[in-house]
């Protein structure tokens, strides 16, 4: 069971409270009720001092006059021993009862003769003495009945607890009270928080009064809001580009065929149209699975198979879906790898970095530029003649969809996805992807990765 | 009438340029958008549909740059962005519609009609002239009831004259709505269809109803 912390904090003080109330009252209540013994004790002393003077020793032995209580006084019971031992005298109400012989000093509880609850005082003296033997000493027991001492002492005591028990509910009232006041600010906090959903991230956390234990929180809690409304806000743009890249070749087949329906006279035509909307549909096929392997591999699902791969052939493997491009724009292709120069990677994997970096390199070399693919210790680069990228533009060169010309589409041969694919696929092979301008105006993609066989790698030469 | 279409994607332009010319449009078309800023910029164009991610020029730009030069076309906004503020954008920028991507050709052929009577100032699409009926949807012509049959290219020079009856429509305004880049350039052309139309059109009706302004144009309507 979790406790809310008003009633984590509710508890804690009451028990607090009660505990120190408790104590309170228990050492007052004991520092009074010895004083009222003491009080009572001193006064059974003095009577009992009286007493005493009313005993005579002569010749004769002891003598001890006993006056008669006066009516309605307090019923006090009396007894003599002269000398120790030896009854001497008694009060009247004791009747055949005898009180104890208590060692002579402090004030002893008692039971009455009566039965009540009483106090005895045992006081051992010298008799007045008018002989000219020395008188041997007398014991003399006095006792009072208490009752109106443990009632007094009981009535403290019932306000003692009367009082704290108020006290007591006093305090929760209060502290109930002040504490949710305290915690009025999380109050504030939560509702904020409950307000906020997926279309509301752009709203940050701002309360009237924020205590000072609260401002770090808030301030952690506004700055998850940023990151969060940042990376929401990078879905959706992805999630429009998507579409986009989608919709425009869905488009084009659908116009090829209604106007085929329109326009087509004769099987050539239908044939035409067929050939046309097919191609967009290969055309979309590459671009879903571009999309498919972007989310496989930001969500860590590529398939890794490991094995050796002679980089070599595999580059060439890699340029062959180029050629046409390439051939189109009058590029010329440099594949500047030794026969010995090993990766071990998986291959699909591998092809997808180097494809889409071949890819970007035929879409953005100037026309009758070159390409080529060399290996310097540590890395593989892919070396484009330029022209050199902006400089603003290489910070968003690997962001999904980003295009340094923004009117450029997917489907207009090149991929607003290509390079951040590349740079998530090479991420999981455990490769770097990084892009840099060389200072002769070269673009230098360059993969980090182990390379095995480096022994007579020329580096640093550009194109012929 | 006569269509400008910029748009990158050839499969997309490519066959809407072929779909309209079909249905008797003068159809020019483009990939680039600083060639279809050109375009614009020379010629008379009754609507021009526009991708807004062009190449060069972007759609936007083009947009803006027309507009400010006074261009009357209307124009239609083809794109795959289908958020609101994609679409209020390109309509504030001074689009008069739009289609998201994938649409229909049919229903891009019947916005393109609506836009042409809109920027003719008619709003039912059969035109009236006397016993004359031009229905621009269907592209059908009838007169005192009798449907009459036309070429694509005779419809559309009777269609431009109906949209500006009772005015003298001069032989470069004529050539410039209804004949595109692609036609062949002719200057007799342009005489033998107006003769076949006339032939079509008025014969057997004692109410002539296309006239010759020697050395100005043609006028189509009731009264010479």
């Amino acid at each position: 069971m979790s406790w809310s912390l008003r009633r984590r904090l509710t508890v804690a003080i009451a028990a607090a409270v009660a505990l120190a109330l408790v104590g309170l009252a228990v050492a007052v209540l004991v520092v009074l009720e010895r004083a009222a013994w003491r009080q009572f004790d001193g006064g059974l002393r003095q009577r009992a001092e009286a007493w005493t003077a009313l005993i005579e020793h002569d010749d004769d032995g002891y003598e001890m006059e006993l006056p008669t209580p006066a009516p309605g006084a307090r019923a006090i019971f009396v007894e003599a021993w002269c000398p120790a031992g030896i009854p001497l005298a008694r009060s009247a109400n004791l009747g055949d009862a005898d009180l104890p012989q208590l060692a002579a000093g402090r004030a002893r509880a008692v039971t009455l003769p009566d039965g009540r609850a009483g106090r005895a005082l045992a006081l051992r003296f010298t008799a007045r003495d008018e002989s000219a033997a020395p008188a041997p000493p007398c014991l003399l027991v006095l006792a009072e009945g208490t009752e109106d001492v443990t009632a007094a002492i009981g009535t403290a005591r019932t306000w003692f607890a009367g009082l704290g028990a108020l006290a007591l509910a006093l305090t929760l009232a209060i502290a109930t009270w002040l504490i949710g006041r305290g915690l009025r600010p999380l109050d504030e906090l939560s509702e904020s928080l409950a307000q906020i959903d997926g279309d509301s991230l752009a709203t940050r956390i701002s309360l009237r009064d924020p205590p000072r234990e609260l401002a770090a929180p808030i301030a952690r809690l506004n700055d998850l809001l940023a990151r969060l409304d940042a990376a929401f806000a990078r879905e959706r743009q992805f999630t429009a580009d998507v579409s986009h890249e989608l919709r425009t070749p869905l488009a084009g087949i659908r116009m090829v065929l209604e106007v085929a329906a329109l326009t087509a006279s004769d099987l050539a035509a239908w044939r035409a149209a067929g050939d046309r909307a097919l191609a967009v549909v290969a055309e979309l096929t590459r671009t879903v699975e571009r999309l498919l392997a972007l989310a496989r591999a930001d969500a860590g699902q590529l398939p890794t198979a490991s094995e050796p791969i002679a980089m070599r052939p595999f580059v060439d493997a890699q340029w062959q879906p180029h050629l046409a491009a390439a051939a189109a724009r009058g590029l010329r292709f440099h594949n500047r790898l030794d026969a010995d120069t090993i990766v071990t990677a998986d291959p699909a994997l591998a092809a997808i970095v180097l494809g889409n970096l071949l890819a970007n390199a035929v879409a953005y070399t100037e026309a009758g530029g070159a390409i080529e693919v060399r290996a310097v210790p540590g890395a593989i680069e892919v070396v484009d003649s330029g022209p050199a990228i902006p400089a603003d533009h290489l910070p968003h060169l690997f962001d999904r969809m980003w295009r340094g010309d923004a009117a450029r589409s997917l489907t207009a041969g090149h991929a607003g996805i290509g390079l951040a694919l590349a740079r998530a696929v090479a991420t999981s092979l455990g490769w770097t992807l990084t892009a840099a301008n060389r200072s002769d105006g070269a673009v230098v993609f360059a993969i980090g990765m182990a390379v095995i066989g480096m022994a007579d790698v020329t580096h640093g030469d550009p194109s012929p | 009438m006569r269509i400008l279409v910029v748009e990158d994607y050839p499969p997309i332009r490519e066959s809407l340029t072929a779909g309209l010319r079909a249905l008797g449009f003068a159809v020019d078309a483009t990939g680039d958008g600083t060639e279809g800023l050109w375009f614009a910029d020379n010629h008379p164009y009754d609507v021009i549909v526009l991708d807004l991610m062009l190449p060069g020029l972007s759609g936007q730009d083009l947009l803006r740059s027309i507009r400010r030069a006074g261009n009357p076309a209307a124009v239609l906004i083809l794109t795959a962005r289908d958020a609101v503020s994609d679409r209020v954008a390109g309509l504030d920028l001074g689009a008069d519609d739009y289609l998201v991507k994938p649409f229909e050709f049919a229903e891009l052929v019947a916005r393109v009609k609506a836009l042409v009577r809109r920027r003719y100032e008619r709003a039912d699409p059969v035109l009236r002239i006397a016993d004359l009926e031009v229905d621009t949807a269907a592209r059908a012509v009838r007169r005192a009831g009798a449907k009459i049959v036309l070429s694509a290219r005779e419809y559309a020079l009777l269609e431009y004259l109906a949209l500006r009856t009772g005015q003298v429509v001069s032989r470069t305004e004529l050539w410039d709505h209804v004949y595109d880049f692609a036609a062949e350039p002719g200057s007799n052309v342009l005489d033998v269809f107006v003769s076949h139309l006339r032939r079509k059109i008025d014969d057997g009706h004692p109410t002539k109803l296309i006239h010759t302004r020697r050395g100005l144009g043609y006028l189509l309507g009731a009264s010479p």
